[in-house]
């Protein structure tokens, strides 16, 4: 009975994740591998075969594989030590966590203009990635400092009386104790790295310098151009590439928690 | 266990007693006053002493029915159905009527009284209970309604004539606007509750039972005043308002408060009328004839021509449109024209509303194939039209597509082939062959011809007289860039140069060397990549540098410009100014030279495409076949591309002639005939080497030869921005 009542709850998400993810992503599997959308005629790995010599893609995807490696431990370096200073020395932590959630709700448009007001002497790129560090540090230092709060503080002063220095008790008791929310932060941050694009199309246009021309841009573009099928076969292109990160995340995690406990 | 369910029940049926009957003691005073004419009885004036007469109407019944609004297809009109035009005479004194039902209020200049027009019988009646200066009448389903200028107040009639009530105006009429008193007041309407009198300067309503006037508050611009005005709903207003200076028109839907305003996009033609029923938006417009049109959100669609016998000033004053009948009031003529709505099958087209005019032209030229079109919003045209090729849309069978619009839509289309061939129909076929002779494939891909050109933005060059006598050998036909190359360096010291320096009076470097340098970059770009490939070639960056750096050396050594020019642009789309047209007669024309020994680079910006789903296929190639015919080939309404042969047939139709015995003004002025006749020559070698290139001037391109032109940016920096405007923008 609790079984169907769930799923009756779960049942309105469900109808829309269906209707707005599943469907159209196994039509992107159809447009892959069809000529184009209109002429529909079947041409197995053609649209794959071009996407990886198109140089635009290649260009995008190198774009957005050196943001992400660089922002994504850049932010949860950032996130992490500002979130162990915070909660070890600041008096008012819930006004804390609202203002570092407060670039997350301010709208795109208002970031890029003040950026484009009063910081424009970055490149493009490292605007990017400035603008990717205070937006989404905020948010990551506010769940990790959710997860800090919530630690059982009898094991650092267990530490501390065993003689462990800040360093060890940072490293082998408070890391492991907030590992989850780390490996949640991790995969958050990698999924918005590699979709970083209101930022950069408000800053820079569909065509923005070529160091920041994101596989956002070579979607966007080219579903004005009708390549519907060069949008799909990137689509699932990228949907394994995260999918894959975030099946790595989720075995270390699991072998890192295993090792530990 | 049930007492207590029931409590709460009982308690709000108490309350819910409580409010109606709080309600019912609180009727307000609503501001209409009954008139003691002979036709009322005092005591029924005691009893509507205080509001608006309630008797049973129609209108009142629906309007409680569905809770304070109208459902959207309530027709308020409700127009008999005709079979065939019918047309009745008033006098050409009359000046603002209104129909209702069976029958045609109006009122006269000379007799100031309200008349009905029975529209089955033709029969004219006089309403008995007068009014002092009618000058404006609207109709309901509970009366009629009349605005009285002189005892500034509406008055309110039954079907029969008999005065009921009246109300004050909200305004004085007064001449603000530079009108006179007459004109002050334009529209009056009573619909859904709601009573509007729109004045020049703003819209007044008054909700039935309120005892106030509102006035919508819609932002009237740098002079602007209020056309017109219509009620949509209970809730939502059609305002017109005109600029008397530029004659620009806007129209606006907003709430009856005036705000929350939303503008119907652009047309190039004002309204003449404006009408709603059935929640639909007609307008009329006499531009180039009478024309209804259905107004929708983003745009609108012609329905059809308006036409009645025998008028000598054939302006629209009032439409109706009810049960498949347009109801047409013409202005000062004492004509009534009832019309069956055209529901003949037709080709659609669809077009943005920065096109209308060439698609209204299209349709005047079309005498065998029956044509209808929609105009959207310029700026949603593009995106409409990508959805509607994406999901296969059959709602229009040819779409007019502008330049302006998008320079890789045709690339998508081309690609995609979302196009019918054209060459399907052999008198098309022909037609074509005909105005692009061996120019295969600039229109089309895969030996089929995908699209029918209206506009392309090309420039000639000619080489001027002074080249001609300067004894430097000059090439001839085909050339290639390596041969162009050869030509510019020989310059060096002779005291020529390769262009103009200066340009054209207030013309910009386009038309003087700039077209030249940029059409060149455009060959090469043609020349090294494959148009409709989706990766650039390497090769393309490291030709336009080279290009560029070409440039640069003729740039320094001072041979790119100067006093004593070797080629000179000699017309500018073909049909320019005269001014632009100096030496043309004593010019060699010649090609752009081509990095494969020729090839003008030719851009496409308006052109044609039939929608491979439309319903009307054949049709629509008729259309085409009809509108490349001789007769409308050399319209330069419709088509702004030089054609073979015949360039100085090329001209503006009149208007208001047609057919065969329409007159023409000529394109290119009578004095550049010998120009013609050369053009006439050059033609078929111009298109035999022309290839389709998918790139538009573009202001980052325009800076960058200027700033090149004046030493500011070096050739390769300026090669780099063509790269980046025609390639990454194409492929990228």
């Amino acid at each position: 009975m609790k079984k169907k009542t769930d799923l009756l709850l779960l049942l309105p998400s469900l109808a829309g994740f269906l209707t707005f993810f599943i469907v159209p992503f196994v039509y992107s599997f159809y447009y892959a591998f069809t000529e184009n959308a209109f002429t529909k005629k079947f041409v197995w790995f053609d649209n794959f075969k071009r996407l990886f010599e198109n140089e635009y893609f290649k260009l995008a995807m190198k774009n957005t594989g050196k943001f992400t490696v660089l922002a994504v431990p850049s932010v949860m370096a950032i996130s992490l030590i500002l979130a162990l200073l915070l909660v070890r020395f600041a008096t008012r932590l819930p006004f804390v966590k609202s203002a570092l959630f407060l670039p997350v709700i301010l709208p795109s448009a208002t970031i890029v203009m003040l950026w484009n007001a009063y910081i424009s002497t970055f490149t493009p790129f490292h605007s990017l990635l400035l603008i990717f560090l205070w937006k989404y540090g905020g948010l990551n230092v506010m769940l990790m400092l959710t997860a800090l709060s919530g630690m059982d503080k009898s094991m650092i002063e267990a530490a501390r009386i065993d003689g462990a220095n800040v360093f060890q008790q940072t490293v082998r008791v408070t890391l492991p104790n907030i590992a989850p929310t780390l490996f949640f932060t991790f995969i958050l941050s990698v999924v918005n790295s590699l979709k970083v694009f209101r930022e950069s199309y408000l800053l820079y246009g569909n065509y923005p310098d070529e160091t920041v021309y994101m596989l956002q841009n070579f979607l966007n573009n080219h579903f004005a151009k009708l390549n519907y099928q060069y949008i799909s076969t990137a689509a699932i292109f990228f949907a394994v590439i995260v999918y894959t990160v975030v099946a790595v995340v989720f075995v270390a995690e699991k072998k890192w928690s295993e090792s530990i406990w | 266990m049930k007492t207590v369910r029931k409590t709460p029940l009982v308690l709000l049926a108490v309350c819910l007693a409580i409010i109606a009957l709080l309600c019912a003691g609180c009727k307000k005073n609503t501001g209409w006053k009954a008139q003691s004419s002979p036709a009322v009885s005092s005591s029924n004036s005691e009893e509507q002493s205080t509001a608006k007469p309630t008797s049973f109407t129609v209108s009142s019944f629906l309007h409680d029915l569905f809770g304070g609004e109208l459902p959207k297809d309530t027709d308020r009109v409700n127009l008999p159905a005709v079979g065939e035009a019918r047309e009745y005479d008033i006098p050409v004194t009359a000046f603002e009527g209104c129909a209702f039902g069976s029958s045609f209020y109006y009122l006269d200049s000379e007799d100031k009284r309200v008349f009905r027009l029975d529209l089955e019988t033709g029969e004219t009646s006089v309403f008995t209970d007068e009014v002092k200066n009618p000058r404006l009448v609207g109709t309901d389903t509970d009366g009629v309604y009349v605005y009285d200028m002189s005892a500034k107040e509406i008055a309110y009639f039954s079907f029969d004539g008999e005065r009921i009530a009246s109300v004050p105006i909200p305004v004085d009429p007064h001449g603000g606007n530079s009108y006179s008193d007459v004109f002050y007041a334009v529209s009056l309407e009573h619909y859904d509750g709601l009573l509007l009198l729109a004045v020049r300067d703003g819209v007044w309503t008054l909700s039935d039972g309120d005892t106030e006037w509102k006035m919508a508050e819609c932002e009237l611009l740098n002079g602007e005043y209020v056309d017109q005005a219509a009620i949509r709903s209970r809730r939502r207003l059609v305002i017109s308002v005109q600029n008397p200076k530029s004659g620009a028109e806007r129209r606006l839907e907003t709430d009856i408060s005036g705000k929350n305003a939303k503008e119907f996009p652009g047309t190039y033609s004002s309204t003449n009328a404006l009408s709603v029923n059935q929640g639909k938006l007609w307008r009329v417009t006499s531009t180039t004839g009478c024309r209804l049109y259905e107004a929708e959100e983003g745009g609108e669609s012609f329905v059809q021509m308006l036409t009645g016998e025998g008028h000598a000033f054939p302006v629209v004053k009032r439409v109706a449109v009810s049960n498949g009948t347009v109801l047409v009031f013409w202005y000062l003529s004492g004509r009534v024209t009832l019309l069956p709505m055209n529901t003949a099958e037709s080709v659609r087209i669809i077009a943005s509303t920065y096109r209308q005019e060439v698609v209204d032209t299209m349709m005047t030229a079309s005498t065998e194939t029956p044509v209808q079109y929609s105009i959207y919003d310029s700026e949603s045209f593009l995106e409409k039209l990508n959805l509607a090729l994406l999901s296969g849309s059959d709602d229009f069978d040819i779409a007019l597509v502008s330049g302006a619009d998008s320079d890789t839509l045709l690339r998508a289309i081309l690609k995609n082939k979302l196009y019918v061939d054209l060459d399907e129909n052999e008198e098309l076929r022909a037609h074509i062959g005909e105005m692009f002779p061996g120019a295969s494939n600039l229109i089309g891909t895969d030996g089929q011809a995908a699209f029918l050109p209206l506009y392309m933005p090309f420039s000639i060059y000619g080489f001027d007289e002074a080249a001609q006598q300067s004894g430097i050998p000059l090439p001839s036909g085909k050339w290639s860039l390596a041969e162009f190359k050869a030509f510019g360096d020989s310059l060096a010291g002779t005291g020529y140069s390769l262009f103009p320096d200066g340009s054209y009076g207030d013309m910009n470097f386009a038309l003087r060397d700039g077209g030249f340098i940029s059409g060149l970059a455009q060959a090469v770009i043609t020349g090294t990549t494959d148009p409709l490939g989706d990766t650039p070639n390497p090769e393309t960056q490291d030709a336009l540098i080279e290009l560029f750096s070409m440039f640069q050396t003729w740039r320094d050594n001072e041979t790119l410009f100067g006093a004593n020019p070797m080629i000179r642009e000699t017309a500018f789309l073909v049909f320019g100014t005269p001014g632009m047209m100096e030496n043309t007669e004593k010019s060699n024309l010649i090609l752009l030279p081509g990095v494969d020994g020729g090839g003008m680079p030719a851009r496409i910006a308006d052109y044609l495409i039939v929608n491979p789903n439309c319903p009307h296929r054949e049709q629509a190639l008729e259309l085409l076949a009809e509108l490349t015919d001789a007769q409308n080939r050399y319209n330069y309404r419709i088509f702004q591309t030089p054609l073979w042969p015949g360039v100085m047939e090329y001209g503006y139709p009149d208007v208001s002639t047609s057919g065969s015995a329409a007159r023409k003004t000529p394109a290119i002025p009578q004095q550049y005939e010998g120009y013609a006749a050369k053009m006439d020559e050059f033609l078929p070698d111009y298109y035999e080497n022309s290839k389709l290139c998918f790139v538009y001037f573009s202001d980052e391109v325009g800076h960058a030869i200027t700033d090149f032109e004046d030493g500011k940016i070096s050739g390769e920096e300026c090669a780099k921005i063509f790269y980046e405007e025609y390639v990454y923008k194409l492929k990228g």
